[in-house]
């Protein structure tokens, strides 16, 4: 059966991310974050805006730009989760509305990464990675249950992938320590802390691409 | 096109990459560290370092004496080394070497073509030069450079490789290997050689 997919000689995983031929290094780090656009956040649309805008400022400007991969999964009633692709492609829209589903995100966010990087490890690429999320609470809607969500993060802890979780107003963080993600950003609930974590998440995600060895605790850089 | 890429068996016995190299000011040069030397990284990284800055192979050698002297064991611990480069001129491209390797030769259609240069079991190094006769098995009358020009007018690019390039022929991807070579994708034969390591059990260098 003709797989139109291979048409273009590409696996399917490669035209969903980026492919191994466009991706000049040998050494890749692949930065997964996970945005929480659940209603909550309503108040911060504009400030999610300028952070996202500062995030991807901050990653463009960096000397480690061509060996980052970024992966933007928005989580809400709904959940999409994007291919690794150049940080000039990153999205920086953003909206809120419904609930959170932050178990599905986790669950398939651990999927596609951890597909994506036996991929190119495959090809003979060096990969690190990260695996952050941006959320002000609790799950209230996801299909996945918490045993599936911890499961996924150990996985992601036992393939020594960077987990960190930024806790906006601090109402996530007690399911980002039963989560076992190994970092814990709690900040404010405010528009500057708002600025300040993304501004603290671009500068970790680019120390991170510094160092040879993934370091799995003290990710968070202020 | 430059690589550099520790060998699998030198990461399994925790031995490091003994080879070095670099493209600079137009010149190519690979060096290859014998591995019955101690730290024989140690002066052909050295060797390279000096030769961006000075082409008197001589006055090289000197130079690092001024620092590990030039004693029997010092020569065999750390200056043992194949060194090869190629520069040009307007019609030729000159290669010189003291050691064993490859020259990797394209003609204009594209075509790759592979020279080993083999001094059999005994590499000449060139500190070999700097070591009385007494504790020389081979080439007691010293070693000097071998050079070939290859005209421009028949070839378009020359490179060398380190002897770990022995490693590529007759697996399953030494067509891959070398059409990448012709494509000049550096990246990619990198992740060539992390994806096949297991086979790459030598350093390899190549300036192409």
């Amino acid at each position: 059966m003709t797989n139109e997919l291979d048409i273009l000689g590409m696996d399917e995983i490669e035209i969903e991310n980026t492919s191994v031929e466009e991706i000049d290094n040998e050494s890749v780090n692949l930065i997964f974050v996970g945005i929480d656009g659940s209603g909550s956040m309503g108040g911060f649309i504009s400030d999610m805006k300028n952070s996202l805008n500062d995030f991807k400022d901050a990653l463009s400007n960096s000397k480690e730009v061509d060996e980052i991969l970024v992966a933007r999964a928005d989580f809400a009633d709904r959940i999409n989760v994007g291919g690794y692709k150049k940080v000039s492609d990153f999205d920086t829209a953003y909206r809120s509305y419904g609930m959170t589903a932050l178990y599905d995100v986790i669950v398939e966010g651990n999927e596609k990464l951890i597909n994506y990087m036996t991929f190119l490890k495959n090809q003979g690429m060096r990969v690190k990675a990260v695996f952050a999320i941006f959320s002000d609470g609790d799950d209230t809607s996801s299909t996945n249950s918490l045993a599936d969500a911890k499961r996924s993060v150990k996985n992601l802890n036992d393939e020594e992938i960077t987990t960190a979780f930024i806790s906006f107003g601090g109402g996530a963080t007690k399911i980002a320590k039963t989560l076992d993600f190994k970092n814990i950003l709690n900040v404010g609930s405010s528009a500057t802390e708002l600025r300040k974590a993304f501004n603290c998440l671009s500068k970790s995600v680019i120390e991170s691409s510094k160092n040879v060895v993934n370091k799995q605790d003290d990710f968070f850089t202020m | 096109m430059f690589i550099n890429k520790i060998g699998h068996e030198h990461k399994e016995y925790g031995i490091n990459c003994q080879d070095y190299g670099w493209i600079y000011n137009n010149i190519k040069c690979v060096v290859d560290g014998c591995s019955a030397g101690l730290h024989s990284e140690v002066g052909a990284k050295l060797f390279c370092e000096l030769f961006k800055i000075e082409n008197n192979i001589d006055n090289i050698f000197q130079k690092i004496f001024l620092t590990l002297d030039n004693s029997p064991e010092n020569i065999k611990n750390y200056m043992c080394f194949t060194i090869m480069f190629v520069t040009e001129d307007e019609n030729n491209y000159i290669v010189k070497y003291c050691g064993d390797g490859y020259i990797i030769k394209q003609k204009h259609d594209n075509s790759i073509e592979f020279d080993k240069i083999d001094d059999g079991e005994y590499p000449k190094y060139y500190a070999y030069n700097y070591l009385d006769k007494k504790y020389l098995s081979h080439y007691q009358n010293g070693v000097s450079f071998e050079q070939i020009l290859f005209p421009k007018i028949e070839y378009k690019n020359i490179g060398v490789s380190t002897d770990g390039l022995r490693f590529i022929f007759d697996k399953e991807f030494e067509q891959e290997f070398i059409k990448l070579l012709t494509l000049n994708k550096e990246m990619a034969i990198k992740r060539l050689i992390n994806r096949e390591n297991k086979y790459f059990k030598d350093d390899i260098t190549i300036a192409f």
